[in-house]
């Protein structure tokens, strides 16, 4: 099972993954085509990076009204979602069924852009210094999670022991 | 692709007088000699600047560029710099600034815009893509520069849009205003200024084009390689993560290398107050990069308590840290992230803002200047209240404002009655947060170079860090024209100062050469990459030359040359005179400058293919 799984808090907003994403899928750099993204809102900047949940039972596919459907769940890799570019009419239905605004419009291709998880060995993680960006399944992600929230239990327990 | 990977192939020229915009094509010359950034910056002002012209003048003329990394993920290819004859020193000028401007810049396909001429009222330029458009920014002329960035985002709806702007302080022609890109800001040299001069309140760009290098696989596997030791190295690697470049304070005071008090001793009792660790213990609420950047040595702070609550700041740096805190007397850090954000704000430089109040303080503890000289305030080292009071001031020009926002020397001046000892500043650019008196090598570094008082070209950090005996004379030509020569390449590429100590801290190393063969497919050598340091650094040389700069202009602020380091563990230091001309000698030397007037010879400029700046300095 691989999935691209987000630890939001740990992100810094540098942007690598903007940067290897449209790389290693078309060869040139360029944010407008990653598959992966950091919101940004306010001044100073805030941020929270977004990518496909590769969600168990996808709304997307659910909501994409070709025959085969266009964009689909690939079972091989258990995570990420595939685009039949041939098949696929353009109407973005999936885009507005995605409950976290994950799926982008490709500004050349005019496909929808969402992640494929690099076929299981997803680039972006690689380049994710402050590692908020895992592989794994949501198990994974939860025991991440885990670890920074009792972390951060644990350390607030040790400073009220040695007070 | 372009003729090499990584650029955009043309310059964008705003002319702001007639508001036209035209494209200025990018020659395999230009890229070949001049590489990028730093190299574009000073190539393009020596050949478009008459000498003599007024920094805030329509003749001056403010360079955006970047270098062939910048839209890749070549690690911290965020950066990129701003170029212009500095209205504090009337000499050439660069800055550089972190975030996401360089490479949105290049995303639209342009590696360098050139401002130029002045509008007749407040403008603002869009640029998307090759779309430029010239508006009008009278509904922005006034406004701090975060809320400048934040209206013209929604007015446009252009959220991902990068707007470099300036801040009150800039309208108002103060010599050390910035120019702050999201809460970044190329901050030194009074840039800031110049954009005010020209009424361009803000710049915003927005690209949507691919930038590409020649083999995606050689690329990716030099790219893995640096970003595998960036998170090895100790400082890249966790330091700075952690703490980010405020960590070095405390190395810094025990060293007795942390300017007090307006450089009157280099020891601060009140360091602890202010350390990285009780910055990342009691303020910082979240870790930040920069476009590209693993290290993210930004700290986003939250003052939560006291009378600066509710402070939210990106920062403040080392530096910051430095000129507001141990500098001007004060242990508090939540008022120096107020001071930060104000500065980011109004659009002032934090390292010359601080100086220029330490240098306030100096005068009226003296009693240069007196309660009423500066608008009844008790400005005493540590009065944190009359500082933020003074920072408002820079935005206005009010009162003793307008005295101070031409900078510390230029207000020493003004000032007599011997205050003058009193600016430190070197080529009248305030003195940044590193020892001149405590390390040798970056005390000569500094003093021989375009910048002055910028900790950007003569170094510190290899006699820091240890690596080089700061205390000893032997070497330290050669270490001043090593690290020279490592800046100015890193400004060219342009990569951040940070990486200084992956790629190489005092040699241009192959490091750098594979970085930019792989990025841009030129296959250079590393003798002609030596040369294209060279060469840039001699075109910024023959810019001040013909300024008027010579050899009894490379000196150091007064103070460093005849006040011993009072105490601590530096105690005694200091840069004699004749010390720095002997060690002046033997760097001319290194670099083919003729001893006595401090001018390149015919010779070397003419090694360096410079046959203009020969004919114009040997006419």
């Amino acid at each position: 099972m691989t999935m691209l799984l987000i630890a939001a808090d740990r992100c810094t907003g540098c942007r690598m993954c903007e940067l290897v994403c449209p790389l290693v899928h078309e060869g040139v750099f360029n944010p407008d085509k990653s598959r992966i993204w950091i919101e940004f809102e306010g001044m100073p900047e805030l941020f929270h990076p977004n990518t496909c949940r590769s969600c168990g039972k996808p709304p997307c596919a659910d909501a994409c009204p070709t025959e085969p459907k266009s964009i689909y769940r690939d079972e091989k890799i258990d995570g990420g979602m595939k685009i039949l570019e041939d098949v696929c009419i353009k109407c973005g239905k999936c885009i507005e069924a995605c409950p976290f605004a994950a799926i982008d419009w490709h500004p050349t291709k005019k496909t929808p852009l969402v992640c494929d998880v690099c076929d299981g060995d997803p680039e972006c993680v690689k380049f994710c210094s402050p590692n908020a960006l895992l592989t794994g399944g949501k198990s994974t992600l939860a025991a991440e999670m885990r670890k920074d929230y009792v972390g951060a239990q644990i350390a607030k327990t040790r400073e009220k022991i040695l007070k | 692709m372009w003729e090499y990977g990584g650029y955009a192939g043309k310059f964008l020229r705003l002319d702001m007088t007639n508001k036209k915009a035209s494209t200025v094509p990018l020659t395999k010359e230009m890229a070949r000699l001049h590489l990028g950034g730093n190299g574009f910056g000073a190539k393009i002002l020596y050949n478009e600047l008459k000498p003599g012209i007024d920094p805030l003048g329509p003749e001056n003329k403010y360079v955006f560029a970047s270098g062939p990394i910048q839209g890749t993920m070549v690690p911290t290819a965020g950066r990129s710099g701003v170029f212009t004859k500095s209205p504090l020193n009337g000499l050439f000028f660069d800055a550089y600034g972190g975030g996401s401007f360089g490479p949105e810049m290049k995303y639209a396909g342009w590696d360098a815009v050139i401002v130029e001429g002045q509008a007749e009222s407040p403008t603002y330029v869009t640029v998307y893509d090759d779309k430029v458009e010239f508006k009008d920014a009278s509904h922005l002329w006034g406004k701090y520069t975060f809320e400048t960035q934040e209206i013209i985002k929604k007015d446009l709806n252009e959220p991902k849009a990068q707007i470099a702007c300036i801040g009150p302080a800039g309208e108002k022609l103060v010599r050390f205003a910035c120019t702050i890109w999201g809460a970044r800001a190329a901050g030194r040299g009074g840039n800031g200024a110049v954009l005010g001069s020209k009424k361009l309140k803000a710049l915003v760009i927005r690209g949507t084009n691919d930038v590409e290098v020649p083999n995606v696989d050689e690329f990716l596997k030099t790219v893995s390689e640096q970003y595998a030791k960036i998170l090895a190295n100790p400082g890249t690697g966790k330091a700075l993560p952690s703490l980010g470049t405020p960590g070095v304070t405390t190395v810094q005071n025990q060293l007795g290398i942390l300017g007090t008090r307006n450089w009157q001793t280099e020891v601060f009792e009140g360091t602890e107050k202010i350390s990285g660790t009780a910055m990342r213990e009691r303020l910082v609420v979240k870790d930040k990069g920069c476009m590209a950047c693993p290290i993210y040595c930004t700290k986003l702070v939250h003052v939560k308590s006291g009378p600066y609550a509710g402070t939210i700041d990106e920062g403040p740096e080392y530096e910051t840290i430095f000129a507001f805190g141990s500098n001007c007397g004060v242990d508090s850090l939540e008022m120096i992230a107020k001071a930060d954000r104000l500065s980011d704000d109004i659009g002032v430089d934090t390292i010359s803002a601080g100086a220029v109040i330490s240098f306030a303080m100096e005068c009226y503890e003296k009693g240069i200047l007196s309660k009423e000289e500066v608008d009844g305030l008790d400005l005493k080292f540590g009065n944190q209240e009359a500082l933020i009071q003074m920072m408002h001031k820079f935005g206005t020009r009010e009162g003793v404002g307008d005295l101070l926002a031409e900078g510390a020397a230029r207000a020493a001046k003004k000032i007599g009655k011997g205050s003058e000892k009193y600016a430190i500043t070197i080529k009248d650019i305030e003195n940044a947060g590193h020892s001149p008196r405590g390390m040798k090598g970056y005390c000569l570094g500094m003093a021989t170079s375009t910048r002055g008082g910028s900790h950007q070209d003569g170094r510190p950090t290899g006699e820091r860090v240890g690596k080089f005996d700061r205390k000893i004379l032997d070497g330290k030509p050669e270490y001043a024209m090593g690290t020279q020569r490592t800046t100015t390449l890193q400004d060219s590429m342009c990569v951040c100062r940070m990486t200084e100590g992956i790629y190489g801290l005092t040699e241009v190393t192959n490091d750098h050469l594979n970085m930019i063969n792989v990025v841009t497919g030129m296959n250079l050598k590393l003798p002609e990459l030596v040369d294209i340091t060279d060469r840039i650094w001699n075109v910024e040389r023959s810019f001040n030359c013909r300024e008027g700069a010579r050899r009894e202009h490379d000196v150091q602020a007064i103070r460093f040359m005849t006040e011993p380091i009072p105490d601590g563990p530096s105690k005694g230091m200091y840069s004699p005179k004749d010390e720095l001309e002997m060690l002046k000698d033997k760097y001319y030397e290194l670099r083919g400058w003729d001893k006595t007037t401090g001018i390149p010879t015919k010779d070397t400029l003419k090694r360096l293919s410079l046959n203009k700046q020969a004919e114009d300095l040997y006419k």
